[in-house]
């Protein structure tokens, strides 16, 4: 028997980066898997618009975390097929809140820089895997601790659960 | 499939511009399979333009477009409606499906890792959201 999957995007829009709790590296995205769900993460569009063109790049690197971390904020994935009348279990978080804090850190996955103002189309050969109960983040280096000195990110996920 | 292209230029005057709008004819899903996106700024030290992709409700003052069959041998009509460079902005706006940014005096040619999927009757547009205003080209594929 062949059962669909839901697939949908996760838009996310931020400037990460506050005068005091916001940490080097700062998770952009964290995907919990739902109970019995497993998430498929195809790719990802990411955008930084900085204004300064030769400041070195930023590092972003997909992880395993192994904890929530806390104040995190939630983000809203849009369905693919919006007649599609069925719910998403599996949540998404980012950590820019001033009072948020990281996330644990396990194994790491892919790590990849990104100039200030460059945009990445970025494809992995083999999507990955959240499994069930398993959170995985996108996590940013090189935030500067002021805010307002840190370019925007524009990102979207193309998952499917 | 019927596939078709719609090829436009301009350069918006308010942030943000719809630059395009796509209205789903009543009887047919759309899918957006792709763009050709380029900026033309003079100031590579400009930030990077937002572009997103939202779901409309209306459909503001916008221009009609008519796109270009990819097999011009084919007879069958289009259904969909497409619109470019709004000067009143379309409503709604929500859900955002995507969102990125491209540097001024970059080219993205973005294919979606799954196409952007409209239901019936739905309205989405790309917009551009900066107040920097630089020429946009942009060719749009799509099918239905």
């Amino acid at each position: 028997m062949d059962i669909p999957s839901v697939y949908f995007t996760v838009p996310l829009e931020l400037q990460p980066g506050a005068p005091t709790a916001n940490p080097d590296p700062q998770t952009l995205i964290q995907c919990l898997a739902a109970t019995d769900h497993r998430v498929i993460i195809y790719g990802a569009d990411i955008g930084i618009a900085g204004s300064d063109p030769s400041t070195n790049p930023m590092t972003l690197s997909w992880l395993v975390q192994t904890t929530a971390g806390t104040n995190g904020t939630s983000v809203t994935p849009t369905l693919h097929d919006r007649g599609y009348n069925e719910s998403l279990e599996s949540t998404f978080t980012h950590f820019n809140a001033s009072t948020a804090t990281e996330p644990t850190a396990g194994d790491v996955l892919i790590t990849f820089a990104l100039h200030r103002q460059g945009t990445a189309p970025w494809v992995p050969p083999d999507p990955l895997v959240v499994t069930t109960t398993e959170r995985v983040g996108l996590r940013l280096h090189g935030v500067d601790a002021v805010q307002g000195n840190n370019p925007y990110i524009y990102l979207t996920l193309y998952c499917s659960e | 499939m019927l596939k078709y292209t719609l090829d436009y230029t301009c350069t918006p005057a308010a942030n943000p511009t719809t630059i395009f709008q796509v209205l789903a004819g009543s009887a047919v899903y759309v899918h957006i399979t792709g763009i050709d996106l380029s900026l033309r700024g003079a100031s590579p030290a400009t930030a990077p333009v937002p572009f997103d992709w939202v779901v409309q409700s209306t459909a503001g003052t916008m221009t009609s477009q008519t796109p270009v069959r990819q097999d011009r041998g084919l007879t069958k009509t289009i259904s969909s409606t497409c619109t470019v460079n709004a000067t009143v902005e379309p409503g709604g706006n929500t859900p955002t499906i995507w969102v990125c940014s491209l540097h001024q005096q970059a080219t993205l040619y973005w294919r979606p890792v799954f196409p952007i999927r409209l239901e019936p009757s739905e309205r989405v547009g790309l917009r551009y959201r900066s107040s920097t205003y630089v020429e946009v080209a942009f060719t749009i594929y799509l099918e239905e």
